[in-house]
């Protein structure tokens, strides 16, 4: 799908020309690379031409949201025919682009906070999409047929240079800044503060052509602090099914964690049925994850090597800094992150990808998308996928190959991609369903044939729910598969149709497993066993250096 | 690191059964007696046949006790008639009987669904707590739960001779969404959790003498501080009440027009907030009294 348009036979010395001639049209609205807030409405006409690929930075947490929002201020008469590109779309600003017909087409991740207003433009055909992305699927693209003619991003902190600091959400920066920088494109930033001296240099100035110091700071998401007074006695029953007949089973040492509260009740049974069970220094020892605070009681007590992030977390900045020795952090001590790097590594360098999802389906298909909300993916798909591109060994990893069986053409390993979820959502609606709502064929038809499927049910290797595990690699055929996914299904309808003697006989394989099938009593399963049981238990885990969002205070 | 269960997060008969020696409790009016309320059946809404409070006899550290242990989880540990009346008698056999009383309060008060039984049922209580007291028959309020005591259970707990409470605990008359609805979110935004509880939570409680233990979240920090209290009892005398009152009107005059919650914890002598934030129980108790 080339939308390139009219920039397909431009070279680049036209392309260089086409440049000048935008930020020329400035005049007195830029003093250098410097635009003072109210003048932005006017610079954003005058660099933006309609018919542009544009691309406006906001991932699931950062957002350039004072551009966005100056963006939505605009006209169909000041612009339109946009070719919009950007992850997250996230804020009403966004479904302001959409209401006013500017935009052409629109090429994403995912719709998080506006999935319903989403689902509604879809519906009213104000929806033009090209297609939803994985992430790095759509970095790729800003390299290849999707090259932004101007970016919009945001920054925490610019020099009188221009130099930009992107502190701890460096996140998607540096992957949309370099495709638009080196081909011509306009780079306008929005930063929290202008200033003499940056902390680090995270994207260097020739490669920025507008600054503006925004009058709010950009917005920040905390999208991966989870209570772990939420986290209930039956997570706790699954994440302890999850370490013994997962983690245990195939010493994982490397993984990326989802953000529900399944995965953040294994973090905080770490240092304490983990302990128990000798499997300190054995398993969990390399991260590719956000900064979540549900860790810190694991690394506090030695467990962990290393973390990689592709975003920050609200709060624990002081925390990383000071536990430089497992995050990585810039040269000025504070963390640093970046998503495209991050999702890479989930995709090539982890043993395990382990989330939850909203809908599975008896093929093991799972999908965040609802008739009435249109989601999308972000990172899991690039993460929860199975990489035929990996060579290096890892236990692990030939643990599962061999178990998967694997024929004279197919890779020796395998990475366990793993979907943890209870039988039924809040609401008592059934996880498990024998076809995905997103099969919907309006959805189908909106996206031009594809089914926006989170992760594939061949990729699943097992599925962990308060019934037990299936082992889906280890399924011989298509209908061994649904059988297994039938019997970890519990009283969901999928669930109800399992066949007692096929449960059996693959209980008797090992492919369904029971928690009394791997050492867990159900009756242990008690929140009590969680090294932190509410949010100032990992302050104090923390020694007083993760710093809360204010909704999670109470003290 | 493994720690016992939180007692805020246990149920009413957990708590009831951490709290008490093994096998001393004997529940009065037991849910098989299905006492239930007359009014909610009416309404269509489900009844419970404890009416949402577990009463009954037992022994702590071998001492008789009289005992109730209210149930947050049936609507919200609201008080109706059923459930006064089982709170009225009890405090009455404590007092005809010499024995302290312990009441576990997780509640917000009257029963709408039945608010005048539920006013006249705490009236009577009252009444019951202040014939104890006569007697010298210590009461003990409990208060350790989110939930906390408000309303009618909120008034009810200052009348025993002594309270209780953890962190997690509140108490107060109006609830935070009633304060703001009546004085604007600007004065009073119920959904800033941590201005809730440091307006109404154990900690400040504790450090303005509204509470008289200060202690962990466990059922046996809760036993042994009930257990230092059991012997002793004070007497309502109107000198004890007038010098209550000229400590409130002082504290009026201090703190009344204080909008920030954190002067108040420093105008009582809390030095390091973000220490005494953190701290828990007696060790919370320790800072404020070294910054005095």
């Amino acid at each position: 799908m080339s939308e390139k348009g009219h920039m397909t036979n431009t070279n680049s010395a036209l392309r260089r020309q086409n440049k000048a001639q935008r930020l020329g049209r400035l005049g007195k609205l830029a003093r250098g690379k410097f635009v003072s807030p109210d003048k932005v409405p006017q610079v954003l006409k005058r660099i933006i031409e309609s018919g542009d690929i544009l691309c406006l930075e906001g991932d699931n947490q950062k957002q350039a949201d004072f551009l966005a929002n100056n963006l939505a201020t605009l006209d169909k008469k000041d612009l339109h025919d946009i070719h919009l590109v950007m992850s997250c779309i996230t804020l009403p600003a966004h479904i302001q682009l959409f209401k006013k017909g500017m935009i052409r087409q629109v090429d994403f991740c995912y719709a998080g906070p506006q999935g319903t207003a989403v689902a509604d433009l879809v519906k009213a055909k104000k929806f033009p999409v090209g297609a939803i992305h994985t992430y790095n699927e759509l970095y790729a693209r800003y390299y290849i047929d999707l090259t932004p003619r101007v970016a919009l991003i945001a920054a925490a902190q610019a020099d009188r240079k221009g130099n930009l600091f992107l502190a701890a959400n460096t996140e998607e920066t540096p992957a949309i800044v370099e495709p638009t920088a080196f081909s011509d494109g306009i780079v306008f930033a929005q930063v929290n503060e202008i200033v003499d001296k940056l902390p680090r240099i995270d994207i260097p100035a020739d490669q920025v052509d507008l600054v503006v110091e925004a009058p709010y700071p950009m917005h920040l998401q905390a999208l991966f602090t989870r209570d772990p007074a939420a986290i209930t006695d039956v997570q706790v029953l699954m994440a302890m099914v999850a370490l013994r007949g997962i983690y245990e089973k195939y010493e994982v040492q490397s993984l990326n964690h989802g953000v529900g509260f399944n995965t953040a009740a294994i973090e905080l049974l770490l240092p304490t049925y983990g302990e128990r069970l000798g499997l300190k220094g054995k398993i969990c020892k390399y991260w590719m994850v956000n900064p979540l605070p549900t860790m810190i009681p694991a690394i506090e007590s030695g467990w962990v090597e290393s973390v990689f992030a592709v975003g920050g977390e609200v709060g624990m900045e002081r925390y990383t800094a000071a536990r430089s020795d497992v995050f990585f952090t810039g040269r000025d001590g504070s963390f640093h992150s970046n998503r495209a790097m991050g999702q890479l590594a989930g995709h090539y360098a982890i043993d395990m990808f382990i989330g939850a999802s909203l809908q599975i389906d008896i093929n093991g298909n799972s999908s965040t998308v609802s008739k009435n909300r249109i989601t999308g993916f972000g990172g899991a798909p690039n993460m929860g996928c199975q990489p035929t591109g990996r060579r290096h060994p890892t236990k692990a990893w030939l643990k599962a190959g061999t178990e998967a069986n694997p024929g004279p053409g197919s890779p020796p390993g395998r990475k366990l991609v793993v979907q943890m979820v209870e039988t039924f959502q809040a609401g008592r609606v059934p996880t498990f369903v024998e076809q995905l709502d997103a099969t919907d064929p309006s959805i189908r038809k909106a996206l031009h044939g594809v089914a926006p499927v989170m992760i594939y049910g061949d990729d699943v290797t097992h599925i962990v729910t308060e019934e037990g595990i299936a082992n889906l690699a280890a399924c011989r055929s298509i209908a061994e598969r649904q059988a297994a996914i039938r019997a970890v299904a519990g009283y969901t309808p999928v669930g109800l149709k399992r066949k007692k003697r096929e449960t059996e006989n693959l209980r008797a394989r090992g492919i369904v497993q029971l928690p009394e099938d791997v050492g867990v009593r159900p009756a242990e399963a008690s929140r009590s066993l969680l090294a932190a049981q509410d949010i100032k238990g990992l302050v104090r885990w923390s020694k007083g250096l993760y710093d809360p969002p204010p909704q999670f205070v109470d003290w | 690191m493994t720690r016992g269960p939180l007692f805020h997060e246990q149920t009413a008969r957990q708590r009831i059964a951490a709290l008490v020696d093994p096998g001393s409790f004997d529940e009065l009016l037991p849910p098989p007696d299905r006492i239930t309320s007359p009014y909610l059946g009416q309404l269509g809404i489900p009844v419970s046949f404890d009416d949402g409070v577990v009463i009954g006899r037992a022994k702590i550290g071998g001492k008789k006790i009289y005992l109730a242990a209210q149930v947050g989880q049936f609507v919200g540990g609201a008080v109706g008639e059923i459930h006064g009346a089982k709170l009225t008698g009890l405090f009455k056999a404590a007092a005809r009987d010499r024995l302290p009383c312990v009441v576990v309060i997780e509640s917000g008060g009257v029963r709408l669904h039945e608010g005048s039984a539920g006013e006249i049922a705490i009236a009577e209580t009252m009444r019951a707590i202040f014939e104890c007291r006569a007697r010298k028959v210590p009461t003990i309020a409990v208060i350790g739960t989110d939930i906390g005591a408000y309303g009618g259970m909120g008034i009810l707990s200052t009348c025993c001779d002594f309270r209780v409470m953890s962190e997690h605990g509140r108490l107060g008359i109006s609830g935070p969404i009633v304060i703001e609805k009546w004085m604007g979110k600007k004065a009073y935004d119920s959904s800033n959790r941590a201005l809730v509880w440091k307006t109404s939570g154990g900690k400040t409680k504790y450090l303005l003498g509204d509470a008289d233990a200060l202690v962990h979240d466990t059922a046996d920090a809760v036993r042994d501080a009930i257990a230092k209290l059991l012997g002793k009892s004070s007497a309502v005398t109107l000198k004890s009440v007038k010098t209550r009152q000229k400590e409130l009107a002082r504290r009026l005059k201090r703190f009344g027009e204080t909008a920030d919650p954190d002067a108040v914890w420093k105008g009582m002598g809390v030095r390091d907030i973000a220490r005494a934030s953190l701290a828990s129980g007696p060790e919370f108790a320790a800072i404020a009294r070294r910054g005095k």
